[in-house]
């Protein structure tokens, strides 16, 4: 079921939600196109409704995630190859590109389940629509589980692009 | 009257000793290595990969049939291997001790 909600609610929701951000310098990468760009007024209205954060660089990163899950709560990450030292190569829209294998590693360990977040925005609007959950294939190594979900989920990605071609260009062409 | 079975271990003793195996089997220890300093190792294992820990931690839950509660997912909670001991073995003697999910 796909149901919009208006950002301030999320807190009242009783799901305190957690974003795992980049700090070397803080978001130097995330939102570096400018407020001009979809990308760049996507970052900050999450962060600004987004109340808690812990950093990739905190060595209790990971743990602060799982008791962030165990306690109802939900944890927002962005899937971008620049913040990830664990990539995989992948098709994607006729071409290759990397993509980060860390968050997967931490769902089949956690065993959290992967919801997808889709942006959708212009000039006057933006709106984050939260996805079904994914269906995950379980069993195997590490590296398996990573080869048998990631795959999908960059398929979705890619369904969602050809879905909302002018979203994607919104990300990357001036509104 | 002698007894012919071993004395029994203690409940903290093997607590301990699986959670020192759960620790060598994470970090791919050398079995002979001698005096590992388990709090240095897991401050270690921390600052090398955050995701690492959270291996090390379900694979202990894995290993006693429990689910930590949230307030024990600390690093400075986890590095203490006394009370780190100490907690488990009261999940596994408290009542309903039973291991999680069976």
């Amino acid at each position: 079921m796909r149901r919009a909600l208006p950002s301030a609610t999320w807190p009242e929701l009783g799901y305190p939600m957690l974003s795992v951000r980049h700090g070397e310098p803080p978001d130097a990468q995330m939102g570096r196109l400018g407020s001009q760009w979809l990308q760049k007024r996507y970052v900050d209205f999450l962060h600004g409704v987004i109340r808690d954060e812990v950093f990739l660089q905190d060595p209790e990163f990971a743990l602060k995630v799982l008791a962030r899950l165990r306690s109802g709560g939900l944890v927002q990450v962005h899937i971008d190859a620049l913040f990830s030292r664990d990539q995989v190569r992948l098709q994607f829209l006729g071409t290759h590109r990397r993509f980060p294998a860390g968050f997967l590693r931490f769902v089949r360990l956690s065993g959290c389940a992967l919801v997808p977040m889709l942006c959708l925005g212009d000039s006057g609007r933006l709106a984050i629509r939260f996805e079904p959950p994914l269906r995950l294939i379980d069993g195997g190594s590490q590296e398996e589980f990573v080869m048998r979900n990631l795959p999908p989920l960059v398929g979705w990605l890619e369904m969602q692009i050809r879905e909302h071609p002018d979203q994607w260009d919104a990300w990357r062409i001036r509104l | 009257m002698g007894c012919l079975e071993d004395p029994p271990v203690s409940s903290l003793d093997d607590v301990t000793r699986r959670i020192r195996e759960v620790l060598v089997r994470s970090l791919s220890l050398d079995l002979a290595e001698e005096g590992v300093r388990y709090a240095e190792k897991l401050d270690e294992l921390a600052g090398v990969d955050s995701l690492a820990m959270l291996e090390f931690v379900t694979a202990l839950e894995k290993e006693f049939g429990l689910t930590f509660d949230a307030e024990l997912l600390e690093l400075e909670t986890l590095k203490d291997f006394r009370a780190l001991a100490a907690y488990i073995e009261s999940r596994l003697a408290g009542p309903g001790g039973a291991p999680d999910g069976g």
